[in-house]
């Protein structure tokens, strides 16, 4: 007797594809797409909540965002002129940026609008941290990283970066910033709400992951069509990773042993292996992924 | 035949232009156009190779000198064929002989000239069918109007058909330059 064993699946990916307002949801334990959810009018941003249960995902030209029930179904709620960033804290609140309002919106988990707060200029990447307790905006026109208490809902800190911030990552006690036009990342201190280190990248860098332990430092760099990677505490730059023309999102994979990018140009999703420093496969996607920001479950 | 301009690559728009404090919008735009040659990549790669030869192949462009060959950070300045001779230039990103291929940015350009902003661009010449070559001409940009509600002639529609004009027009004569010897 044909003995198959169950399918091991493992975390997905939710790659918001612009061209054509869906999301692919890859599994990346076999690069299979098994279904294709159709969002608002131009996705970009995209956040899985920390519980799992939902997918949130900005459609700028929709000037809405989708709250996806990975259970089943899918809401379009408004969400201002721009929504682009989007992030969701331990509590389940939903943060949305808005490049044209200079604002972030607090949405509760069901998209229902709680709060509007003012930040810096066209705001972009949103992160919280795990615990959480802080919210980071990068201003992209402001040159600026805000921080905002998620308990009081102040503006605690606005933390001069490098030129054009856009994709923000937290990972343990560092946020990482990547500074489109600078061509480099910011690296702040969690506890000091300063810059400690300012990292060189490649052309128009967009997005950061992190492995768990803060050793690898991955950032795609979407003009030079690579994925720049830091090495250690001391960030030792290691070399550059081909991945395609006009890589985007990138996220770390739980156990820090693979990295997946969208390449906004090719229509893929490409597979890194972390440690190797080169790419596995490429899985085939919608048309013009961007998949910015936290967009793999967690299993 | 260039039927792409009257006065300009974009076909004489006239709008207002962004502020050009406030960057582009959130969505950026694609184009790719692909031409079938019936010559191989080398024969092709010698007429459109140089980042210089542009205006040699291109109907809409009158001239195109660059200031370090093909070395990368060069700029070409492109001249077009049209009133007044706008021209605005263009920066060698990527330089790869031997892959056949090239990728290039611009700076600044007047939306009036072509409605796009933050613009790149890579120029490649494949293997095609039978021998010959596939050439693929791709970017992406943000459209000419970096605000939201653009007017109809600088919008997301009106910015793309203005590059997939420019890159048709390049790639089909192209073709015939190189299939003519």
């Amino acid at each position: 007797m044909l003995a198959l064993g169950a399918p091991a699946l493992g975390a997905e990916a939710w790659v918001t594809n612009q061209g054509d307002d869906t999301v692919s949801v890859v599994d990346t334990a076999t690069g299979l797409v098994l279904r294709t959810v159709p969002v608002g009018s131009k996705p970009a941003g995209v956040a899985v909540s920390p519980d799992g249960r939902r997918v949130y995902v900005t459609n700028p030209e929709g000037h809405s965002v989708s709250v996806i029930e990975r259970a089943g179904g899918v809401r379009e709620v408004p969400a201002g002129a721009g929504p682009l960033g989007v992030a969701v804290a331990r509590d389940g609140r939903v943060f949305v940026a808005d490049w044209y309002g200079d604002t972030v919106a607090i949405l509760d988990p069901a998209g229902a609008p709680l709060a509007t707060l003012r930040v810096g200029q066209s705001p972009s990447g949103l992160a919280t941290d795990p615990a959480g307790t802080r919210l980071y905006v990068a201003n992209r026109e402001s040159d600026t990283v805000s921080v905002i208490d998620l308990h009081t809902l102040a503006t605690v800190a606005t933390v001069p970066v490098g030129h054009a911030p856009f994709g923000v990552t937290v990972q343990g006690s560092r946020v990482f910033v990547a500074n489109v036009q600078s061509g480099d990342v910011s690296v702040l201190d969690a506890a000091s709400l300063q810059e400690v280190r300012r990292l060189p990248v490649g052309e128009f860098p967009y997005a950061v992951a992190v492995t768990p332990d803060g050793g690898r430092v991955l950032v795609t760099n979407q003009h030079s069509g690579t994925l720049s990677v830091f090495d250690g505490p001391e960030y030792r730059p290691m070399p550059d990773i081909p991945v395609g023309d006009y890589p985007e999102g990138i996220a770390m994979s739980a156990d820090g042993t693979r990295a997946y990018v969208a390449v906004w140009m090719d229509n893929k999703l490409q597979e890194i292996d972390v440690a190797a420093g080169r790419v596995l496969r490429g899985i085939a996607v919608g048309e013009s992924p961007r998949a910015f920001g936290t967009f793999l479950t967690v299993e | 035949m260039l039927h792409l301009t009257r006065r300009t690559l974009a076909g004489g728009l006239l709008a207002a232009a962004a502020s050009p404090a406030l960057a582009h919008g959130p969505t950026r735009q694609k184009v790719a156009q692909t031409v079938e040659v019936a010559r191989t990549p080398a024969q092709v790669w010698a007429i459109c190779g140089d980042f210089d030869a542009i205006s040699r192949w291109h109907p809409a462009i009158a001239s195109s000198p660059a200031d370090k060959g093909n070395e990368v950070g060069s700029k070409r300045r492109l001249t077009l064929r049209a009133e007044g001779a706008p021209s605005f230039d263009e920066e060698l990103v990527k330089y790869d002989p031997a892959a056949h291929s090239y990728q290039y940015r611009i700076e600044k350009v007047d939306p009036k000239v072509l409605p796009v902003n933050n613009y790149v661009a890579w120029f490649e010449v494949r293997d095609g069918a039978a021998g010959g070559s596939l050439v693929e001409w791709r970017a992406a940009f943000y459209r000419g109007y970096m605000l939201n509600d653009p007017p109809p002639d600088l919008n997301d529609a009106a910015s793309s058909k203005a590059v997939a004009a420019v890159f048709r027009a390049g790639l089909d004569t192209l073709k015939a330059l190189a299939e003519r010897a």
